[in-house]
């Protein structure tokens, strides 16, 4: 068994950016692409970068505090979506800059999955091309 | 049947711009107005083109996208279709035909792509490849009224997928897009091209389309609450 609960990215077709503090997670592979709400996207800045999911249950979200039924909710979907995996290494630290940010949320934890552009960016080769496998190699949405 | 132009933005393209232009002048039905869109370059495409000597429009800007390019072109036309294809692409000679037939028998229908398949340097004649549906510049054509409608192509930071955000702007206008199942264009490797290989930094050009579509998204059901 785990002491810790620590998650990476699964794989490298899940990409992420961070604009302004709002995660945006794409999976190249499906085409399917993720929006947070705004202690969502601090969970998953968290989450991906290896801070055990343990150290986040009872810090200031807004008016609240994470929960434990409410983290692992949020985790278990994480996992389901295919966006993290576990891990079985030494948790990083929580940044302090991320407790203030978190602390300054206002929404309930939430992933939302969008497939309304899956056809035009699985369709789209760009990402896939790898000299020695040949080209195309466009995987099929699921 | 009514006139198309077409519009081909053209970065560092002159090793290709030449089959390119062949291909759209080979087309079994013609082109009204053909407008390349030279977007910054430092080699010699504009000089290229200006040898061959054909019925071509060049308009130049300072290197800001392939989309803002195209939207250039789209402003220097006003044929009823516009049709648009990268500058390293090719399309078969009986795209335009088939496309324009297509839109005549379905009024209702804005634009149609078609399928498409890769190709490496100079061996386009190689069926290396299969062919998949192109939801791309090089296999688009759309009546001039989308265009009107749904405005410039927006490069996102990186390059990677504006004509993705674009084509969602169209259907969200309420807009029907069609996808012919022949293979009526072809699509070339080379390193270098924007398409080639995998880089994170272009990867966040997705990821900026994918913020954008949410965004509007939010707006618009702001909007109607």
């Amino acid at each position: 068994m785990r002491h810790t609960d620590v998650y990476a990215i699964s794989s490298k077709d899940i990409v992420f950016e961070s604009f302004d503090g709002e995660a945006v997670v794409l999976d190249l592979s499906s085409g399917k692409y993720f929006g947070f709400s705004d202690s969502g996207s601090r969970i998953w800045q968290a989450l991906s970068s290896g801070v055990d999911a343990q150290a986040l249950i009872g810090l200031t979200a807004g008016a609240s505090t994470i929960g434990p039924a409410e983290l692992e909710g949020f985790v278990s979907q994480l996992l389901e979506l295919g966006l993290l995996v576990g891990l079985d290494a030494p948790p990083q630290p929580l940044p302090d800059e991320l407790l203030a940010e978190l602390a300054a949320t206002s929404e309930p934890l939430t992933v939302n999955v969008h497939d309304d552009l899956a056809d035009l960016i699985v369709v789209d080769p760009i990402h896939e091309v790898e000299e020695p496998v040949g080209w195309p190699a466009v995987k099929q949405a699921s | 049947m009514a006139g198309y132009g077409v519009v081909i933005p053209a970065l560092n393209a002159a090793a290709t711009i030449g089959a390119a232009l062949n291909s759209v002048l080979a087309q079994t039905v013609k082109a009204e107005a053909i407008v390349v869109v030279d977007d910054g370059s430092t080699d010699d495409t504009a000089a290229v083109i200006d040898a061959m000597n054909l019925p071509v429009t060049v308009l130049r800007q300072e290197n800001a996208g392939p989309g803002s390019a195209t939207t250039k072109g789209f402003a220097a036309l006003s044929t009823p279709f516009v049709a648009t294809l990268d500058a390293d692409d090719l399309w078969l000679a009986d795209k335009i035909e088939k496309q324009l037939g297509y839109l005549n028998r379905h009024p209702a229908t804005a634009g149609v792509f078609t399928h498409w398949r890769t190709f490496r340097g100079d061996r386009p004649d190689l069926p290396e490849a299969a062919s998949v549906a192109g939801w791309s510049r090089t296999t688009m054509m759309i009546r001039q009224e989308v265009v009107l409608t749904v405005g410039p192509i927006i490069d996102p930071p990186g390059g990677r997928g504006e004509m993705i955000d674009w084509i969602a702007r169209v259907r969200e206008a309420g807009f029907v897009l069609a996808m012919l199942d022949d293979m009526l264009a072809l699509r070339r490797i080379r390193p270098g091209s924007l398409s080639y290989g995998r880089d994170p930094e272009r990867d966040r050009g997705y990821l900026q389309v994918a913020r954008l579509a949410m965004q509007r998204r939010a707006q618009n059901k702001a909007g109607s609450s």
